[in-house]
């Protein structure tokens, strides 16, 4: 059930943004911030991930993965 | 923790950071031209993972270097030291340390080691079974290496390939990603393959074993507005092969764990599936502010991150994140960060299990649990100093705190730096 919960706003979400309006590239002067940048530090994130996925269950979604841990 | 704790806790510290510092003037040395461009990097990173007996000392140094317009390439050097903190439980790096027996852990102590240590940094504790004992340091060394390329401004294509390696373990990964722009780059959609090849050869198994993992990736980055941004992603993993790790042992027909430290007819190897399909879902929302509530959005921006994940193992998890950003001042941006994360357990794990369970875990990993982690990080971005050709672009450092329901307690440390040029 809750899955099912977790997709529908999935989609929702989906339906959402694909109606909205499109940002001219004169207009990106706040996206294009560091603090916006969703791979700034891509080395941090890989150690956070690394260090998470050894500790935890579940890992993925956040691209493809590399460099194996031996960990479940 | 007494003086020689502290000098073998500085001494890996300042291995694991003399390492990749050793390493900057040679790959400038490489990669300097003339024809550099600006987004061309370096970075700088050292972290501990410090638990209540054990620490994790990383060091990772990697470049980033424009050949053209359209082409980059991308190398990384990791390395992970793994230290216990017990006295008497510091052994060499191939777990075959000096001082003999005193390098051994016995009963709790090894079992509760090997879960922290296989669990902190992947690097698996070597362990000596003769005489009932355990020696618990390990090094983990990673290396990538990559090219980005961009055809025409139509398709961007990035290679990878990763290889990892510790005593106990070794793992190739090739990826290959594509990136394709879409209505003004208002929208990105990305697809990415990647294998894990690992040997696996923990100190309880008999020889080496493999296994794979195929997984797939999808995502769309959406622009919502001038000042949001939207992601979702989707991916499978398909495993296959030999999925303990080789490093634990399972009690079984009443035996208790302390008693556990060498492998027996009732202590014995982790028995899993040997298949594993696993999913997962993100939604990623990125907010930027340009003032609001008094000053405390001024200049700052929010992301908000879930994920659902679930697998054939009966594992479901759900992980909910977020994350503030704010200019302190033009050059210093502080991150407040906050994450949670809860997770039902494998369908085969029991408080106890018998000699004729066909599946038989003691990995904690596996088990039903909520972990938090809260963390603040700094980073601090200096002016051009007019010191070509190499200039000091950011320094940074964070402290997060990390806890599991299932008693388990960290703290991260990090300090970097980023050189452009």
């Amino acid at each position: 059930m809750r899955k099912r919960v977790f997709i529908l706003i999935l989609l929702l979400g989906i339906a959402a943004v694909s109606g909205c309006a499109r940002v001219k590239p004169w207009e990106r002067e706040y996206l294009a911030d560091p603090i916006m940048q969703l791979d700034y530090n891509k080395e941090e994130k890989a150690v956070r991930e690394h260090f998470l996925g050894t500790r935890e269950g579940s890992a993925g979604s956040f691209g493809v993965s590399g460099g194996g841990c031996g960990c479940n | 923790m007494d003086a020689i704790d502290l000098r073998l806790r500085g001494l890996a510290f300042v291995r694991a950071f003399g390492i990749v510092l050793a390493a900057i003037p040679v790959m400038l040395l490489l990669f300097l031209n003339k024809d550099a461009y600006c987004e061309d990097s370096a970075v700088v990173q050292t972290y501990v993972h410090s638990f209540d007996n054990i620490s994790v000392y990383t060091g990772v140094f990697a470049l980033n270097k424009d050949l053209s317009l359209q082409t980059s390439v991308y190398l990384k050097y990791a390395v992970d030291f793994v230290n216990p903190d017990i006295e008497g439980s510091e052994g060499g790096e191939d777990g075959e340390g000096e001082e003999g027996d005193e390098n051994e852990l016995r009963g709790d102590d090894a079992l509760r080691k090997f879960s922290y240590v296989a669990a902190v940094s992947g690097a698996s504790g070597v362990a000596s079974t003769a005489g009932g004992g355990s020696s618990l340091s390990d090094t983990r060394n990673e290396f990538l290496g990559g090219i980005t390329h961009n055809f025409n401004n139509i398709i961007a294509l990035d290679a990878y390939l990763d290889y990892s390696t510790e005593s106990d373990y070794k793992s190739t990964t090739p990826t290959i990603t594509l990136k394709k722009d879409l209505f003004e780059k208002n929208t990105t959609l990305t697809l990415g393959y990647s294998r894990n090849m690992d040997t696996v050869s923990g100190a309880f198994m008999d020889r080496s074993e493999e296994r794979n993992t195929d997984n797939f990736f999808f995502g769309v980055t959406q622009l919502i507005s001038p000042v949001a941004v939207m992601q979702i992603g989707y991916s499978l993993n398909q495993s296959g092969g030999y999925m303990p790790e080789g490093v634990r042992l399972v009690p079984v027909d009443g035996v208790t764990a302390d008693t556990c430290t060498a492998e027996s007819a009732t202590c014995v190897d982790e028995s899993l599936p040997d298949k594993r399909n696993r999913n997962a879902y993100l939604v990623s929302v990125s907010r930027y502010f340009i003032e609001g509530i008094g000053g405390f959005l001024n200049r700052s921006a929010v992301k908000l991150t879930l994920r659902y994940y679930d697998d054939d193992w009966d594992i479901t998890s759900y992980m909910g994140e977020v994350e503030y950003y704010k200019y302190l001042t033009e050059q210093a941006v502080l991150r407040l960060n906050y994450r949670y994360y809860t997770q039902t357990q494998a369908f085969f794990i029991k408080d106890s299990y018998g000699s004729e369970d066909h599946y038989k875990s003691s990995s904690p990993q596996l088990e039903e649990f909520d972990t938090n982690l809260a963390g603040i990080k700094l980073t601090y971005f200096l002016k051009d100093l007019g010191l070509p050709p190499v200039l000091l672009n950011s320094i940074e450092g964070k402290y997060e705190y990390y806890t599991e329901s299932i008693g388990v307690n960290a703290h991260v440390v990090m300090a970097g730096l980023r050189l452009a040029f």
